[in-house]
């Protein structure tokens, strides 16, 4: 403890579960975007993963509310949310606009996936068939015109979609935007500096999970769908970076009354994490995808360049999700002094965090598993050389993912 | 073709069902809630009734507090705080100014533990806090299930049985009010004994100050010595400029005081 | 025969059907799972009210409890110094003693940290109306109620 604190404060309430949660919520969002810059306008570059960004979507969207109730102090009466939420609370938003984007993620994943469920149903041995029978909750009618309504109600959904992704991480900003007593979080900002590194991390997880995903599959990727997936991201990431850092430049500049007490925090206490890892690898993340953009590189460095920068962006986007919510609690609000964040081994501790940042992929592989993400066109980088470009011009039948097409042949 | 449906016969028999769905739930419960009702109108009247004409208002006077800590303890004791943990309903801070113009704040022990610290003809004094009880309370905005409020009678309570212990209050109240309760897991904070208060007695700590530090009554009672004081004396509340209304008014603060 | 009425296929009615189904047993669920006196007095259950107003009393309201059965120390108190002060303040809660006398005590042995609570010399105390003494260096380590009679200060025992 540096300073004075209030005799209450030598506790930090919101700990790493907190931290994982607009993590987590932040990565759904920006997946959803991903899918839905090809669902909804139509970026055919971009269709080699939009059916992986959706399903990483559920995955991660599974996870993040086990975070929230695993810290609850009484996680038993967490469905009080549900029954009598408070409507001035921005926290009361969880139950219904978390349980609303549910349901439309997974009725795009349905429909989008219909086609492929009945198909299984018929040609999967056992209970995988009489499983995919029930998913396809007896909608069997695979027509051409029934398959036209399905991709319309896809497309509506992926509409509705895009404002229910930017609520469900816009309302996490506001929970924290909106809290006068603490000046570190108190900004109208707040919101948009959340939905816009939500964007950031979504699209680097996305071009880390493809890389690693046609890794292990042996198949080549697909460079405009990944320079195109850099581009968006390099947009964001400049968005990201001028809110984030003009919010703390104006309130030095105005050096009202807490100002010694957050450039106290910034500069002696969560230096390393701020400066360094948000500020810094944010910064080394722009240069390296400019560079993997230009003519020229390889295509090789491009990607490598492509995958560090994600990688980076990841850790930069998490650090700067602890240096909001435990960096925001670690200023005193007498604003005289710093309190210590003594990080738990397990009780809210760095293992469980671990285990709910493993878990998404656990299930998402699991879901890749039952629900084949893999698009048409793909080659297998081992048995041709040619570089198979997916063109603008592409509109042969959008749907027949990769394994629907060779059931038909 | 004949699997597909008109739009007009799907929203008729959607019609139908939600109907259906809602009005046979809604009978079956109305049936089991009849039993209670009754109980209610009467509960209905009484707190009302109880409230009328009190505002309770606390007076917090500096200049008299020696830093004992007895209201601290009493606290404790009458509420049932953990006495092994550093979570406090009330708490006293010292303010001791080094003559070079810094000053040096501690509240040990939540004001139970203060080490001598030499002395010093400087500036000193003790400033008791707890919950301000705000007319504008940020702490009830913020809870997600409705389980912190403000009585009729102007105290901010948690309905201990409702709170999840998501936080969020604690992390909304300005003044460091609220804490986490370490054995029930949910949110606590001063409540100015309210058990006591609605007894016609006065709160813990008010009762045990050995010098009158402390002093509580109700503000629409002309006769109260809390109302007199505010009325007659210059009083002041913490953080006025974050708007929460406190309603605990402090004789002495100085502009140290955070 | 496509026409321009727009036909819903088999689809979007079963999983519309699943939907609804979902919202009723929500629905249904919250009549069961809302307290009764939620909404009573505002958003919050009413009879939480009752319930932080019952909570168990430790301090009795104050000397005029203690007068009843111990006016003698009371009076011995006189106008001195400690006169003004509540029983409570260094006897701890008396509500259960008042209740039960016998089973609860409120003897306390002169604990030196008691009176040191309150007279002790320590920044922040100079210049109230309290005397403040160094413990150690005022009585050698000897304990304050050998010289001083808590309910008559500056009496003098010897």
């Amino acid at each position: 403890m540096l300073g004075f604190i209030y005799p209450n404060e030598l506790e930090i309430n919101w700990g790493l579960f907190i931290v994982l949660y607009p993590y987590l919520t932040g990565l759904v969002a920006g997946a959803f975007i991903v899918s839905s810059l090809y669902h909804v306008f139509g970026i055919n570059k971009l269709k080699p993963v939009s059916r992986l960004a959706l399903i990483s979507a559920l995955a991660l969207l599974l996870v993040a509310p086990m975070a929230l109730i695993s810290h609850l102090g009484q996680p038993l009466r967490a469905l009080n949310l549900m029954w009598t939420p408070n409507l001035t609370s921005a926290m009361a938003g969880f139950g219904y606009i978390y349980s609303f984007y549910l349901i439309i993620v997974l009725l795009e994943i349905w429909f989008m996936y219909r086609k492929d469920l009945v198909l299984f149903s018929q040609t999967k041995p056992g209970i995988l068939g009489k499983l995919y029978s029930i998913l396809t909750l007896g909608a069997k009618d695979i027509s051409e015109k029934a398959l036209h309504m399905d991709h319309k109600i896809c497309t509506m959904l992926a509409i509705i979609g895009i404002p229910s992704a930017a609520f469900l991480h816009g309302y996490v900003g506001f929970i924290f935007g909106a809290i006068k007593a603490n000046p570190w979080w108190s900004t109208p900002l707040m919101p948009v500096i959340f939905l816009l590194s939500a964007i950031v991390s979504g699209i680097a997880l996305l071009i880390v999970v493809y890389w690693a995903t046609c890794r292990i599959r042996r198949i080549k990727i697909d460079h405009d769908c990944l320079q195109t997936m850099n581009k968006y991201l390099v947009i964001f990431l400049a968005s990201a970076f001028i809110l984030e850092v003009l919010e703390v430049i104006h309130m030095g500049y105005e050096s009202e009354e807490n100002w010694p007490a957050i450039k106290g925090l910034i500069t002696q206490v969560i230096p390393a994490s701020y400066f360094g890892v948000q500020i810094g690898f944010m910064v080394l993340s722009f240069f390296l995808l400019l560079m993997a953009r230009s003519k020229k590189v390889s295509q090789l460095t491009s990607r490598t360049m492509s995958v560090t920068s994600g990688l980076m962006i990841l850790a930069s986007v998490l650090a700067m999700r602890f240096n909001v919510v435990v960096g925001g609690q670690l200023v005193s609000k007498s604003l005289a002094g710093y309190s210590k964040f003594h990080v738990p081994l397990f009780e809210e501790g760095i293992i469980p965090t671990i285990g709910f940042l493993i878990l998404p992929f656990i299930i998402l592989a699991v879901l890749a598993q039952l629900l084949p993400p893999w698009m048409e066109g793909e080659k297998d980088y081992q048995t041709t050389n040619e570089t198979e470009r997916v063109t603008d011009d592409d509109t042969v039948d959008e749907w027949s993912p990769a394994v629907s097409s060779t059931i038909d042949a | 073709m004949k699997n597909e449906l008109t739009r007009r016969q799907f929203l008729g028999t959607a019609c139908k069902a939600l109907t259906a769905g809602i009005l046979i739930p809604a009978a079956g419960l109305s049936i089991f809630s009849q039993t209670s009702t009754a109980g209610t109108v009467t509960q209905q009247a009484s707190w009302e009734k109880v409230w009328k004409g009190k505002e309770w208002g606390f007076v917090v006077n500096t200049e008299k507090c020696i830093g004992c800590g007895r209201c601290v303890l009493a606290c404790k004791k009458e509420n049932h705080v953990p006495e092994d943990h550093e979570v406090y309903r009330t708490w006293v801070e010292r303010y001791v100014e080094n003559g070079k113009g810094e000053v040096n704040i501690d509240s040990p022990n939540g004001g139970l533990d203060f080490p001598p610290l030499g002395e010093t003809d400087a500036k000193q004094f003790f400033v008791p806090k707890l919950c301000n009880q705000c007319h504008n309370p940020p702490c009830v905005q913020v809870c997600p299930v409705g389980a912190t409020y403000k009585t009729g009678d102007g105290v901010v309570l948690v309905d201990q049985k409702r709170c999840v212990g998501c936080r969020y209050c604690i992390q909304a109240c300005p003044y460091g009010a609220r804490f986490l309760h370490p054995k029930t897991k949910v949110a606590d904070k001063c409540t100015w004994c309210y058990h006591r208060i609605q007894k016609g007695m006065r709160p813990a700590c008010v009762t045990v100050c050995p010098v009158g530090a402390r002093k509580f009554g109700n503000l629409k009672d002309q006769e109260s010595e809390v109302t007199k004081i505010i009325e007659h004396e210059r009083v002041l509340t913490l953080k006025r400029e974050q708007g929460t209304k406190p309603m605990v008014f402090y004789i002495g603060l100085d502009e140290v005081v955070v | 025969m496509a026409g321009k009425r727009t036909i819903l296929n088999q689809a979007f009615f079963r999983v519309g059907l699943l939907l609804i189904i979902v919202l009723i047993i929500f629905f249904s669920a919250m009549q069961l799972f809302i307290p009764q006196s939620f909404g009573q007095y505002g958003g919050y259950r009413g009879d939480s009210i009752r319930e932080n107003a019952n909570f168990e009393i430790s301090f009795a309201e104050g000397t005029g409890a203690c007068a009843k059965c111990h006016n003698n120390t009371i009076s011995e108190l006189g106008s001195a110094q400690h006169a003004n002060i509540d029983c409570q303040t260094c006897h701890g809660p008396g509500e259960k003693h008042k209740n039960s006398p016998k089973s609860f005590s409120l003897k306390i042995s002169g604990d030196k940290n008691l009176c040191a609570s309150c007279h002790s010399t320590i920044a922040g105390r100079q210049g109230k109306e309290i005397a403040t003494v160094n413990p150690v260096m005022h009585s050698g380590g000897v304990i304050c109620t050998k010289c001083h009679d808590p309910h008559q200060p500056l009496g003098g025992r010897n």
